[in-house]
């Protein structure tokens, strides 16, 4: 079996191996990572005319998105959604963690409950909770009724469209993240605790000094995450609204995939892919600048 | 001394009844569509105005609905294929990112430091806002509808390489040194000594591969077409048809795609954390 080691042919083996070992997954990352980008990135830049011939258009796609009101109107629901939804995402997560970090005699029943919306894909949430919604047949418009709350029209109305998905999101994804939350809570020994107690600190003042500072990369983890998550959430608008009424729910993501399979328009929706590409590289860089370097 | 601990009884209660609310809020839709999914058509609707928990829990139970679905709507066929894109995801997948890892946390080579950049910078590239320029990859390549188009990408993943090559930088590397002197070469090695050592890593992996696969949704939808590669999310959009949705048989099979991720995320979701989180959550 081994040779001796100073032959050539065991040496070029021996510089070979690393490559044979990574070689699989650069060939994935190269195409099916930064190939996408790369196909964005050239494609943005071109025009797709009649025949399907495509001509170099410069910046024009960008300068024309960047002067259409549809952009701006996604652009904004994309960020009223993010600004709302993930904070209260975040902050309900550890609220519940906080909860779930008690010892309560079947504590762990009622977590269980909890992970239930974790096991159902976001469409088939959004699918159940869109007829829960359905202004003349649904169960919210029910319960309503009982507490004397008129006739609401949810997904239907402009108005309630946006804040009824993100309901929705914040029921699929509260728990998801209360999870990271409670396990980086978890990973807090016993004995710091026991340390504040001596130091006369409990309640709020032992949470808000002790249990969030320690939580640091844990809650910029969880802020990143679910940002980049609502950044580039559409699928509860894909199936239910498709961006209405009146693009009250139209987001960028969604306005993206329109541009590319009903209008037609690639350079437009490549335009878009990067944009929210380099959202989402900023995003992350903020982790690891404030937080701690992923090493 | 009694009071006081009448007091923190009465908390306690408190917090129970806080906790039972919450629960309930939580559990409602779930409780309301599997309670559904034994009902008809028209039950389904007529229980909703007015409601009752009673007609609710204890209304009429029948198979009925997962009957339909499993005879009629061949759902059987669309778990097994969904199950096997999933299997076959996790063994090309765990095999490609765990050679990558260990090769950035046990070997020297030229181009290492661009690698792991490379990883790190896949990382940052969350799989959502690459899906139509990758469909536009796909297309070129003739793959549209084919095995390769669904797991090769879900394959390039930097979080499972980081996930891998944090564990294995803590192997031992007299263990592997040791190994080195008796003749074994670097894929024996990897594969007899430090996989089966990494089990809870191959979990994490496996775990975040099934659970993203299973929930696949859009990318499923855009790059297949046969029957054949229908997977489970895409089906369950097939009982919403023109004129109106099935929406017991829909709710029957919301149930069942719920039920295999409930029973493999619970009890592993120390597993699946790890999985997402090795990259930025360490304190």
């Amino acid at each position: 079996m081994s040779k001796p080691s100073g032959s050539a042919e065991s040496r070029f083996k021996k510089h070979l191996t690393p490559y044979l070992f990574v070689l699989p997954a650069l060939i994935v990352l190269l195409a099916f990572k930064v190939g996408p980008i790369c196909v964005s990135l050239v494609g943005s830049l071109y025009k797709t005319g009649a025949k399907n011939i495509k001509y170099f258009v410069g910046l024009k796609n960008y300068a024309a998105l960047f002067q259409d009101p549809i952009f701006y109107k996604s652009l904004w629901n994309t960020i009223v959604f993010n600004l709302i939804t993930t904070p209260v995402e975040v902050v309900f997560a550890f609220l519940l963690a906080l909860v779930f970090n008690q010892k309560m005699k079947g504590i762990k029943f009622f977590r269980t409950i909890f992970y239930l919306p974790v096991c159902i894909s976001m469409v088939m949430a959004t699918t159940v909770w869109g007829l829960m919604m359905s202004p003349y047949q649904g169960l919210l418009n029910t319960f309503l009724g009982y507490i004397g709350i008129g006739w609401q029209g949810f997904l239907s109305d402009p108005r309630q469209a946006l804040p009824s998905i993100m309901l929705i999101a914040c029921w699929k994804s509260i728990p998801y993240w209360m999870m990271f939350m409670l396990s980086g809570m978890q990973a807090i020994p016993d004995s710091v605790y026991e340390a504040a107690l001596l130091d006369g600190a409990t309640g709020l003042t032992r949470t808000l000094k002790i249990t969030v500072p320690l939580m640091k990369n844990t809650f910029g983890f969880v802020v990143v995450s679910n940002s980049i998550t609502n950044l580039l959430l559409f699928a509860p608008m894909y199936v239910q609204t498709g961006g209405g009424p009146s693009n009250a729910t139209n987001v960028l993501m969604l306005e993206a995939y329109k541009s590319a399979y009903s209008y037609n328009n690639m350079g437009r929706s490549y335009c878009i892919v990067v944009i929210l590409i380099a959202v989402s590289i900023l995003f992350l860089s903020i982790q690891n600048k404030f937080f701690r370097i992923t090493d | 001394m009694k009071q006081k601990k009448l007091k923190s009884g009465l908390i306690l209660v408190l917090k129970y009844i806080a906790l039972a609310l919450a629960a309930f809020i939580v559990l409602m839709p779930v409780l309301w569509f599997f309670t559904s999914s034994f009902r008809s058509n028209n039950e389904v609707f007529a229980n909703i105005n007015p409601f009752s928990l009673e007609k609710m829990f204890f209304g009429r139970y029948s198979l009925e609905n997962y009957k339909t679905i499993f005879t009629q709507y061949h759902f059987a066929r669309t778990v097994a294929s969904t199950l096997f894109i999933c299997l076959l995801t996790i063994v090309i997948g765990i095999v490609v990112c765990s050679m990558a890892g260990y090769a950035l946390a046990k070997m020297q080579f030229k181009g290492k430091k661009l690698m792991f950049l490379l990883v790190l910078f896949a990382i940052m590239i969350p799989f959502d806002a690459i899906a139509i320029p990758l469909y536009t990859i796909i297309t070129k390549l003739k793959w549209v509808d084919t095995y390769q188009a669904i797991v090769l990408p879900a394959v390039a993943n930097g979080m499972t390489i980081f996930m891998f090559r944090q564990s294995f930088k803590d192997v031992n590397d007299s263990m592997l040194e040791a190994a080195r002197i008796d003749g074994a070469g670097e894929f024996r090695i990897f594969w007899k000594i430090v996989m089966p050592i990494s089990i809870p890593s191959i979990i994490s992996g496996s775990l975040v591969m099934f659970t993203s696969q299973w929930n696949a949704f859009m990318w499923p939808l855009l790059v297949t077409r046969s029957e054949k590669l229908k997977m489970l999310q895409v089906a369950l959009t097939d009982f919403q048809l023109e004129n109106g949705t099935m929406w017991a048989e829909l709710f029957a099979g919301i149930t069942i795609s719920m039920l295999i991720p409930c029973c493999i995320l619970i009890p592993f979701q120390k597993y699946y954390i790890r999985g997402i989180g090795s990259s930025g959550m360490k304190e």
